[in-house]
């Protein structure tokens, strides 16, 4: 699918946000599209959550427009909101259980009766929040636990577009991967259009389809899976030795062939550190 | 906002406190009605409910846990990212929280009163005329219009500060504080100021529906109350919300 207007579900077009002389946000334009996993990446404090916060109005941005779903007004952006799942953390009463959190974010989006209960109910199975789990109060959950119910909260209604933000922080590496799964799950299986940051660039690599590397409040560059697979065709040779010459040239004269070699693609982070400097070190 | 309303309602039923600060009320209540009606019987029933509202203690027992359960949580929850990140507009979150207040206040209120008027038919001794009772219910009446201005009062402090402890202890400020800190101005620096205040206009209102005449010390009592709300209102236009 192309980038046009007609299939954008987000479009952000020169987004500019200051605090006081800070610029935050120098003009951002992005656009994720129907369908996409789109990966927000870049580090602390590059603006990611800054974006979050203008698509989802809870800040106020300087310059720029920002459209969701199509919307050509201050009055469609607002009702488009709702066609919006987010997750930016913890955000639930402790002293209710999750499911109690769950029924009254689904009773605030409008959900009552049996559809409530039906909501609710298929939302923690998808997280996995059952068995008990789900009667047990928030506030004693564990880190895995209380993101899980974030992004419980965040697909309740089954909304048109998802808002992660920087949902693996903090887990273990079950926890990421399962998380990685759902993101996946949500949108091949519910149709979601995904939008999720991190600056942990492994994590986003197998996920998203399309990359935003947001770096200095702007999106210094997009770039698709496919994109970034060709960017570098090269390979490189990696053996477990110390001298590779030595090595093949012993091996060669004894008569011995290679038969394996690792050959790597150029990762996300390599392509990250290409663009702005700086290593992961 | 009707479903966030709903749902609020439904959350904030499910806080305990509430219920103890309720049952805490009608037993204070109880106390100062028997203590009353000992000592003056018919006329000390309605001193004794009159004095049971006047005082810190039943603000304490009715204000601060509604306070606590509509608001106590919203900061930390942060729940109001989510619901303002679904399309709420900011003054209707506001509104609607004010509305929570109001809704669940009236229902504590209404069950004082029912409770109330069970203890005055129980009570062969006490004879009230119809006259004595409406004004028994207006004072009431009264009260939770005083109770919901503190709560309001609270609420745009705790906004403006982004502070949540500074909320509760306004409330407690109000609640237990308020006409003593103005009797204390007035008895020291002489200025009659409290009759100036939403305190002080709630009680001329009284005072003159008693003697049957308009109360309209109404019209900026309830002047306090929306500008408290317009207030929040325009600052919570502006806020920054973290996540």
């Amino acid at each position: 699918m192309g980038t046009t207007e007609e299939n954008a579900a987000i479009r952000l077009e020169n987004i500019q946000k200051s605090y006081g002389k800070h610029a935050v946000l120098k003009g951002v334009t992005m656009q994720v599209n129907k369908g996409d996993i789109y990966g927000l990446i870049g580090k602390n404090g590059a603006g990611k959550t800054t974006i979050f916060k203008m698509i989802l109005g809870l800040s106020e941005f300087t310059t720029g427009t920002v459209s969701i779903c199509g919307s050509k007004n201050r009055k469609e952006l607002f009702a488009n909101r709702s066609k919006i799942g987010f997750f930016v953390g913890s955000n639930f009463y402790g002293y209710l259980s999750g499911k109690a959190n769950l029924e009254y974010y689904a009773a605030a989006k409008g959900l009552s009766g049996r559809k409530l209960k039906e909501e609710v109910n298929r939302v923690l199975e998808i997280v996995g929040l059952t068995n008990g789990k789900e009667k047990q109060k928030a506030k004693g959950y564990s880190l895995g636990m209380k993101q899980r119910l974030g992004i419980g909260n965040a697909i309740l209604g089954n909304p048109e577009i998802l808002i992660l933000d920087e949902p693996t922080n903090g887990l273990d590496p079950q926890g990421i991967a399962d998380i990685r799964h759902m993101i996946k799950r949500f949108r091949d299986e519910f149709g979601m259009t995904v939008i999720v940051s991190s600056h942990i660039l492994g994590e986003l690599e197998n996920t998203a389809d399309r990359f935003g590397i947001v770096h200095e409040g702007i999106i210094a560059k997009e770039i698709t899976q496919e994109e970034l697979s060709v960017k570098r065709p090269e390979v490189e040779l990696t053996v477990s030795l110390d001298d590779v010459e030595k090595a093949r040239r012993v091996l060669s004269e004894n008569g011995i062939n290679i038969l394996k070699e690792s050959k790597e693609k150029v990762t996300l982070e390599d392509y990250y550190f290409e663009l702005i400097g700086g290593s992961a070190e | 906002m009707r479903d966030l309303l709903r749902a609020d309602i439904r959350r904030i039923s499910r806080m305990w406190l509430i219920y103890i600060g309720l049952f805490i009320a009608m037993f204070y209540i109880d106390f100062k009605i028997d203590e009353g009606v000992i000592n003056n019987g018919s006329i000390g029933f309605i001193s004794g409910v009159q004095a049971a509202f006047d005082g810190a203690p039943l603000a304490l027992f009715v204000v601060f846990p509604v306070f606590y359960a509509v608001f106590a949580h919203e900061l930390s929850s942060k729940s109001m990212q989510c619901i303002l990140g679904h399309g709420i507009t900011r003054d209707k979150l506001i509104a609607t929280k004010l509305l929570d207040a109001a809704i669940v206040l009236a229902a504590i209120y209404i069950a004082i009163t029912v409770w109330i008027l069970y203890r005055l038919s129980d009570n062969t001794s006490v004879i009230l005329s119809s006259s004595q009772k409406i004004n028994l219910i207006i004072f009431i009446c009264l009260r939770w219009v005083r109770h919901l201005g503190y709560i309001a009062f609270s609420a745009m402090i705790m906004y403006l500060s982004n502070f949540t402890a500074l909320g509760v202890i306004s409330c407690l400020a109000f609640t237990v504080m308020f006409k003593f800190i103005f009797k204390v101005i007035e008895f020291f620096a002489g200025l009659s100021i409290y009759d100036y205040t939403f305190d002080g206009l709630l009680d001329w209102a009284y005072t003159g529906i008693e003697v049957g005449g308009f109360a309209w010390q109404l019209i900026p009592a309830a002047g306090y109350i929306i500008a408290a709300l317009v207030i929040t209102i325009i600052f919570f236009r502006r806020k920054e919300f973290d996540f």
